[in-house]
């Protein structure tokens, strides 16, 4: 009987359709029953929909923000204060929180998931950071970066975000340019398990990508720890990274890398030939040797046709003992030429041969010409050059398209 | 199992934060406490913020490695004062990390000292200091009590 009362009282929004109802009713438009029903269904129909898309009202979004403000500069001004395990209490709860919080809504409103996990990691690093500098551990720093990026695998793992694929890459960034100086055999292994991990568990080239130069940045840092007294180390370690091709066959764009990783040391090496800024030791034939055979025999073993290019790589161990450069230059500006029309005639695109020729060129004028030649008559010449090139081609395909019709 | 497994996470978080503290106060229960005779190079008031910046007489001297990262471990000397024991480029079981630089030894953790409330009037001023200093098998160190030598 007291519904309309009820419903009068519960919503100030109400008040219209009730109001209405008992005017038809008194106006005799309305029997009582049919005036509840209508009553009823309204409200019915305004619950479901505020349930729907509920918003809190602006003034409680105002009112909790300034709370959590005063909250916040209320620890900030007290932190010294405050006893250390409480600190650290207080972020772990937040942290948990977070997590807690993203599986209540997992449900409701999914797209909020990711965010909140996002947070609670934050968190994490945030309750680390604290522990950190309360207990001043700055010794363990290394292993908290290798922590950190174990974490963010297994967030991606587990969670399957792509946005943990971003956060797992910049913490490999920081552990692997965090290690280079202290860090022992066994943090080693366990990096490299858990890079092991990532590339195993998440097949996506992104992250395969990611994953296989975190393994090439800790073979570089296995190199240092050994105390490897040479320039040929990071030409090791892509030789050595060839052993994932043996178990991973399936051609991937991943496997990009392996040129990526190429033509980067083909620049390094030439710059370093001139400047020697790696190592002032002349390699020793026999280790140039056996790395020349290594780059080759990869190839052979493999028999990728796309990887062909990085085997010739191996010219670069015998051209160090050559130390004005000019060797090596001629034979990677014919390398990056021969590259270039190799992927313009196979109708392959030609975007990153066609960059890395452009940085090849760049790289030759800054070691050998700047003084002596004007950039514009340097590039002229290789226009011109490449015009010939370009002219001499086209002939050819011309006169034998003539032949064949 | 996907019920369980997203809370793998934030379990091992937790026990990994957890786990740093309980390490940190283990440092005490099963470390060596060496004692450090240490000097202020602030010539005015050492005691800065809520911290004090410290040298030690024991880090200075010629060391038999290269510069850069090392890692030391000490041993108790004739006068009841820690000597290093040991010192090597690279890391061994027990050893803690430290800087060489210019005949000098620099290890981050024992760079500053926390002053508590209750130690701030007999440290205001003074120039010289006996520090303990527990050592961890593990390689960590928490340094616990300041004395003025003065």
């Amino acid at each position: 009987m007291n519904a309309p009362a009820d419903l009068f009282l519960k919503g100030m929004i109400q008040v219209s359709i009730d109001k209405k109802v008992r005017e038809w009713q008194e106006a005799g438009l309305l029997d009582e029953a049919t005036g509840l029903r209508l009553v009823d269904y309204e409200h019915k129909r305004r619950a479901a929909s505020e349930q729907h898309d509920h918003k809190p009202p602006v003034l409680v979004i105002v009112g909790s923000i300034l709370l959590a403000l005063s909250l916040f500069s209320f620890v900030a001004a007290n932190w010294q204060a405050i006893p250390d395990l409480l600190k650290i209490s207080l972020f772990l709860l937040f942290m948990v929180g977070f997590y807690v919080f993203a599986e209540r809504v997992r449900l409701k409103t999914p797209r909020y998931v990711t965010l909140l996990r996002v947070l609670g990691f934050v968190f994490f690093i945030a309750t680390m950071a604290v522990i950190f500098t309360t207990y001043n551990l700055s010794g363990q720093l290394t292993l908290l970066f290798w922590i950190i990026f174990a974490m963010a695998v297994l967030h991606r793992v587990l969670y399957e975000h792509v946005i943990f694929s971003m956060i797992t890459a910049i913490a490999a960034f920081l552990a692997i340019t965090n290690s280079f100086e202290s860090i022992g055999l066994i943090l080693i292994g366990i990096a490299l398990i858990v890079t092991w991990v990532w590339f195993h568990f998440v097949d996506e080239s992104l992250d395969r990508t990611f994953a296989w130069l975190t393994f090439y940045g800790l073979l570089n840092i296995f190199g240092q720890y050994i105390d490897y007294e040479g320039r040929l180390w990071p030409l090791w370690s892509l030789v050595i990274l060839h052993a994932l091709l043996l178990f991973y066959r399936k051609q991937a764009a991943w496997q990009a890398t392996y040129l990526f990783t190429a033509a980067v040391l083909s620049i390094g090496y030439l710059i370093n030939v001139t400047e020697s800024w790696l190592s002032q030791r002349p390699p020793s034939v026999i280790e140039a040797t056996f790395l020349s055979v290594a780059l080759v025999a990869v190839y052979l073993i493999h028999k990728r046709n796309d990887l062909l290019w990085v085997s010739f790589l191996a010219v670069i161990p015998f051209a160090l003992f050559e130390d004005s450069g000019v060797l090596l230059a001629i034979i990677i500006e014919v390398i990056a030429l021969a590259y270039l029309i190799r992927q313009d005639v196979t109708r392959q695109p030609t975007i990153f041969a066609f960059i890395y020729f452009l940085i090849v060129q760049m790289t030759i004028y800054f070691i050998y010409v700047w003084d002596r030649l004007d950039i514009s008559l340097f590039f002229l010449i290789g226009a011109l050059i490449v015009f010939a090139l370009s002219l001499a081609l086209w002939w050819r395909n011309r006169t034998r398209g003539d032949v064949t019709t | 199992m996907k019920r369980f497994s997203v809370w793998v996470i934030p379990v091992a978080q937790v026990l990994i934060a957890i786990g740093f503290v309980v390490l940190v106060y283990a440092i005490s229960w099963v470390g060596e406490t060496y004692t450090f005779k240490g000097s202020s190079f602030e010539p005015y008031d050492p005691y800065f913020g809520d911290s004090i910046y410290l040298e030690y007489d024991a880090f200075k001297g010629r060391q038999d490695v290269e510069t850069g990262t090392v890692y030391v471990s000490f041993k108790e000397g004739e006068e009841g004062y820690a000597v290093i024991d040991r010192i090597e480029s690279k890391p061994f079981f027990g050893g803690i990390r430290a800087n060489y630089y210019d005949r000098l030894l620099y290890i981050e953790e024992m760079g500053s000292y926390r002053v508590s409330q209750d130690e701030i009037d007999a440290i205001k001023g003074k120039q010289s200091f006996t520090v303990q200093v527990d050592v961890a098998p593990w390689g960590m160190l928490r340094m616990y009590e300041i004395e003025s030598n003065e």
